[in-house]
């Protein structure tokens, strides 16, 4: 039996409740005043995916430092800190990321690299490049897809699931588009996700992350915006295990930075020679 | 009766769950209230000095009635790098092991200077060129690495059976290294010039004579596929001994599947002359496939193939006639980081918090597929903050005239402290 977590439900509250009522009963006016053509346009879902990848990534190359905090029965279990590298590569126009382990001390140095699936583990140690597929986990409970940059919009095909209110990462209620993404790219990490976009922004507002099966993998609640390399962007998500909601990872983003990185750092040759700028 | 009995029953049981389920909802903490941890600044190099410090104790059972023996080993390990200027950086890796009891030819203390390079690096890194002495590794094999060609007499200490502990603690060559990286793709040079006539055995030394007893030159050409398959070609050309022709690739198969390959073929060195015969051109295989389970468990196999290696009939009757000579066959093997058998197969797994968090299982079985013999090795590792403790398992087994079963340790327990500074 599937196991729901309590964070993951949209309820119609209250309000939410007198909202649609409100809609309903405005429904016969609107229709008649309303040309057909317009009474049937709705938002462009993938339209809403590419403005939630916008503000979740920036566009230009740029370094974020990142910090996972995880967390088991609200004991904190492991954290780590992170120097991501990411960019779009011509092309594909998805993001290659490359990160550099910080901390802990016994993992300071290595390198993981993301080139569409080409994925990389390199240890300064061993001198060893070993290809990894995206199932292998390098850090706790957080898969390699965690804490990489990546557009949604490229890797799946979005359509409009509904419109409703739904509970943020702070615990406010939104008024949020729904998208249901199906994956339509063999780089894509979930083969489903649904995610809330904000009705008024197009900020993402939290995603849950599908197996084939409709199983719930994760849920992610993006939160704490902060004004980031020219837009207002999530610099902390919390992701939920689908399987044991007291598995729960923060990761934070800071210390971004725009930065002249050059399409041939993404590749296995140029791991030994990566100096952080 | 018996519905009106068992109603209140009921009501109480639902009560009970209710109110249990209830406390239990409330003890659960709340996600979205747990805190980060604090942000340590990422935007300075990260530290230029990493030390390794590590302390062994273990116990070996020998085969042909030569008892158990107790082993010990320090190991203090260094590396150091420093940025001289935007594009010139120095590299220093350094380790030195104290064991017991003394391997044979070798001595107590060994220190392996593993790399003392400096680099250069074009303006935007696309190229790079290094001197001095640097570990240049070629292959995505795990076990045995058919065009990683600047292998052999790299390891001066073995402090480990696992093939990632003995990566770690090979030397580098002395070389000049350049290489420039295209979009999808790099090209590389490497010359290493004879600097000394052979091996040294002083424990202090260099070494030199092991990584540049002969000149050497090693050209690359890499190249990724759009299906993100990585290919690489080789050209090795070396003094005294021959040139060689190397291809490697990966593949990703699956979400969970990746595949590797490598092949080298040239003219060698045989492991034990043929017919009069002391070089050949033959080739080396080694072939192998990781699949990730959802766990995190990941399980390689690999099919490994040395064509300078002896058959197995070749090899028993060496033993049989010159028991002295497949002795030092083995250990040449050794040296230079190859199988002694013609084939053979590793299995490989590993599982980051195993059972419990910070607990890392790894183990791995390799069977000489000539004569049936194995070497079985396990490790449990746990990760404390800023240092590991693990308890490592080695057994070998194999009829009397087999490789494994012919080595004098039949199995040892070690219990290893790492701290990490």
């Amino acid at each position: 039996m599937s196991k729901t977590h309590p964070y993951a439900r949209t309820p119609l509250t209250g309000r939410g409740r007198r909202r649609a009522l409100r809609a309903l009963l405005a429904l016969p006016v609107s229709a008649c005043i309303a040309p057909p053509a317009l009474a049937q346009a709705g938002p462009n879902p993938q339209a809403l995916l590419v403005a939630s990848d916008a503000i979740r990534n920036p566009g230009q190359p740029f370094r974020v430092t990142v910090t996972l905090t995880e967390y088991e029965r609200g004991q904190q279990v492991e954290a780590s800190t992170l120097a991501s590298y990411a960019r779009t590569l011509e092309g594909s126009g998805q993001f290659a990321t490359l990160v550099q382990f910080v901390q802990p001390a016994r993992d300071t140095g290595k390198l993981m690299l993301k080139a569409g699936n080409d994925m990389w583990f390199y240890d300064p140690g061993t001198k060893a490049s070993i290809r990894i597929s995206p199932q292998q986990r390098l850090l706790g409970q957080a898969a390699n897809g965690d804490i990489v940059t990546v557009n949604f919009a490229r890797d799946y095909k979005a359509s409009l699931a509904a419109e409703e209110l739904t509970q943020d990462g702070e615990r406010k209620e939104r008024r949020a588009y729904k998208l249901a993404l199906a994956a339509s790219s063999p780089d894509a990490a979930y083969p489903a996700i649904e995610l809330w976009v904000d009705v008024d922004q197009s900020s993402p507002i939290k995603a849950r992350f599908l197996s084939d099966s409709g199983r719930l993998l994760k849920t992610a609640f993006y939160r704490r915006f902060e004004n980031q390399l020219g837009a207002r962007r999530p610099t902390e998500t919390v992701i939920i295990d689908g399987l044991n909601p007291q598995l729960v990872t923060i990761v934070r983003f800071s210390e971004f930075a725009a930065r002249n990185i050059p399409p041939q750092w993404f590749q296995r040759e140029f791991l030994p020679r990566f100096q952080p700028e | 009766m018996k519905t009106t009995a068992a109603r209140p029953l009921a009501s109480a049981w639902a009560a009970w769950l209710v109110a249990t389920g209830g406390a239990a909802w409330a003890n659960e903490p709340d996600p979205l209230a747990l805190p980060s941890a604090p942000v340590t600044s990422t935007t300075q190099p990260v530290p230029a000095t990493k030390v390794l410090f590590e302390a062994m104790v273990g116990r070996a059972q020998q085969r042909f009635g030569l008892g158990d023996e107790d082993l010990r080993r320090l190991s203090l390990d260094l590396k150091w790098s420093a940025r001289l200027s935007p594009a010139w950086r120095l590299s220093l890796s350094n380790r030195t092991d104290l064991s017991r009891p003394v391997a044979s030819g070798s001595a107590e203390t060994v220190n392996s200077l593993r790399e003392a390079y400096a680099s250069w690096r074009g303006a935007d890194g696309t190229q790079g060129l290094d001197i001095g002495r640097l570990n240049l590794r070629q292959g995505p094999a795990y076990g045995f690495n058919p065009t990683d060609f600047l292998r052999d007499g790299t390891v001066r200490a073995f402090t480990s059976d696992d093939p990632v502990a003995q990566r770690e603690n090979r030397l580098g060559t002395a070389m000049l290294h350049w290489q420039a990286l295209r979009r999808n793709g790099a090209v590389s040079v490497a010359w290493a010039p004879k600097l000394a006539d052979k091996p040294s055995r002083d424990g202090w030394s260099a070494d030199l004579g092991s990584t540049n007893d002969r000149q050497r030159l090693l050209l690359t050409a890499s190249m990724r596929g759009a299906g993100g398959q990585t290919a690489q070609a080789l050209l090795y050309a070396a003094e005294h001994q021959g040139t060689q022709l190397g291809l490697n690739g990966t593949l990703l198969l699956a979400p969970s599947v990746v595949v590797h390959g490598e092949w080298s073929y040239g003219r060698d060195r045989l492991l034990l002359p043929a017919g009069g015969r002391t070089h050949e051109q033959r080739s080396r295989l080694s072939s192998g496939a990781t699949w990730t389970a959802a766990s995190g468990l990941a399980v390689t196999l690999e099919a490994q193939y040395n064509g300078f290696a002896p058959t197995d009939p070749a090899l028993r009757s060496l033993l049989d006639n010159q028991p002295a000579a497949w002795a030092a066959l083995q250990a040449e093997a050794q040296r230079r980081q190859e199988n002694a058998s013609r084939r053979a197969l590793l299995l490989y797994l590993s599982q980051r918090n195993a059972f419990v968090r910070q607990l890392d299982l790894t183990g791995f079985l390799r069977v000489n597929a000539e004569d049936h013999s194995r070497l079985w090795w396990l490790e449990a590792r746990y990760r404390w903050t800023g240092f590991d403790t693990a308890l490592q398992w080695r057994m070998t087994d194999g009829h009397e005239r087999s490789e494994f079963g012919l080595q004098a340790r039949k199995q040892a327990l070690q219990l290893v402290a790492s701290a990490y500074f």
